[in-house]
């Protein structure tokens, strides 16, 4: 009973910690962007750099709702996934080495998402495990090939350590606890959430209802699905910390 | 026991007062956690398909969507071969999005000789035909 509460107060600090940084605004080109002004995007599979065989299908379970959340008409990603591999594309490397324009014509696209996940492993030692993400992501143009938007993105979790006269055990506990399952969804949220609506995120798109904040004035830019009230703040780089991955 | 208990209690008050609320443009449902789980068991296609469903309906009935949804459960549809409520699905996102016109149309042009099969032989209508399934 003990550590699994320990556990979720850590996760809840931890969450609190990393998930609500409002860091200063740092100086980024979207001029390329609001060029292109793309409405809709395209994410690929993402190209797998750890040794985790799962991690590009469970990376592509948390990636489309941050990208559409900033306004974007973001396709279907499994159907994505699974047409490519029907076309012989199911490395994901071919397909990030593919010719942007080919596969924006294919889809019918403005522009294509390629993440690459960098880093997806927990490492061990006695009384602790930490687990470490890390993903980049190119936005590029699929009538140019050029690059958009670039962004990357490190989270690591580290249960922390207990010092009174239960601290070992609980430290042994919670190590192992994490060991077992490493569980990388929560730190791939924040890590999401922060690339895509955190300081150097994406600008708001068509779709979204503060479209024309600060951004110059484009036409059609009706939201089609969106309805009523939805009133964004700029420290929307706040994930929901917990999905039942059990 | 009290210090975790004290922890958490701090936690949910600072939570609570950071205001950092997050409203979402698109109605989600459990689409993204039901991904997850498909992946992991790749042979739960029906729950992925039940969470896909209670989703779109949700979205429908607030007219908020997320952008996907549709063809997402329109492509688990085929999958579990019930290819005119698939090809129903499809005309729905292409026409809530007309960013997705483009794929929609080869979907709806892929299906479209499925439907009319299973419209002439119900009876196999209830399964995919051996060989098809996971064809796009």
């Amino acid at each position: 009973m003990m550590p699994l509460r320990l556990l979720w107060a850590m996760l809840a600090v931890a969450a609190l910690a990393t998930g609500c940084v409002t860091a200063p605004a740092v100086r980024m080109d979207y001029s390329r962007l609001y060029d292109q002004n793309p409405r809709s995007i395209l994410i690929v599979p993402a190209v797998n750099r750890s040794v985790d065989v799962d991690a590009p299908n469970y990376y592509l379970s948390t990636i489309a709702r941050p990208v559409a959340e900033r306004g974007y008409y973001v396709f279907p990603v499994h159907l994505v996934k699974r047409i490519l591999e029907d076309d012989g594309l199911a490395d994901a490397a071919l397909v990030h080495q593919a010719d942007p324009a080919r596969l924006g014509e294919m889809f019918g696209a403005d522009a294509i998402m390629y993440v690459t996940i960098e880093r997806w492993d927990a490492m061990y030692a006695i009384v602790s495990t930490t687990v470490i993400v890390e993903f980049s992501y190119v936005l590029k143009s699929a009538k140019t090939g050029e690059v958009l938007w670039k962004n990357s993105e490190q989270r690591t979790f580290t249960p922390q350590q207990q010092n009174n006269s239960n601290g070992l055990l609980a430290n042994l506990i919670a190590a192992a606890i994490t060991r077992a399952a490493p569980n990388y969804i929560p730190l791939t949220q924040q890590a999401n959430a922060n690339a895509v609506a955190g300081p150097r995120g994406l600008p708001y798109g068509p779709l979204h209802p503060r479209y024309h904040d600060g951004q110059p004035q484009t036409e059609g830019a009706t939201p089609a699905g969106s309805g009523s009230g939805a009133t964004d703040s700029d420290t929307s780089a706040t994930p929901p910390v917990t999905m039942d991955t059990g | 026991m009290i210090r975790a208990r004290t922890l958490l209690l701090a936690t949910v008050v600072l939570l609570g007062t950071t205001g950092c609320t997050t409203t979402r443009v698109f109605h989600w449902g459990g689409y993204e956690s039901a991904l997850y789980h498909y992946y992991k068991s790749p042979d739960s296609l029906d729950r992925y398909a039940a969470s896909l469903e209670v989703a779109v309906r949700e979205g429908r009935r607030s007219n908020r969507t997320a952008p996907g949804l549709y063809a997402e459960y329109g492509y688990v549809l085929h999958l579990l071969g019930r290819p005119a409520e698939a090809l129903s699905f499809f005309e729905l996102e292409k026409a809530t999005w007309p960013e997705s016109g483009q794929l929609m149309d080869i979907m709806i042009r892929n299906i479209t000789p499925e439907v009319e099969r299973s419209r002439t032989a119900p009876d196999s209508a209830a399964r995919p035909s051996p060989g098809t399934e996971g064809e796009v």
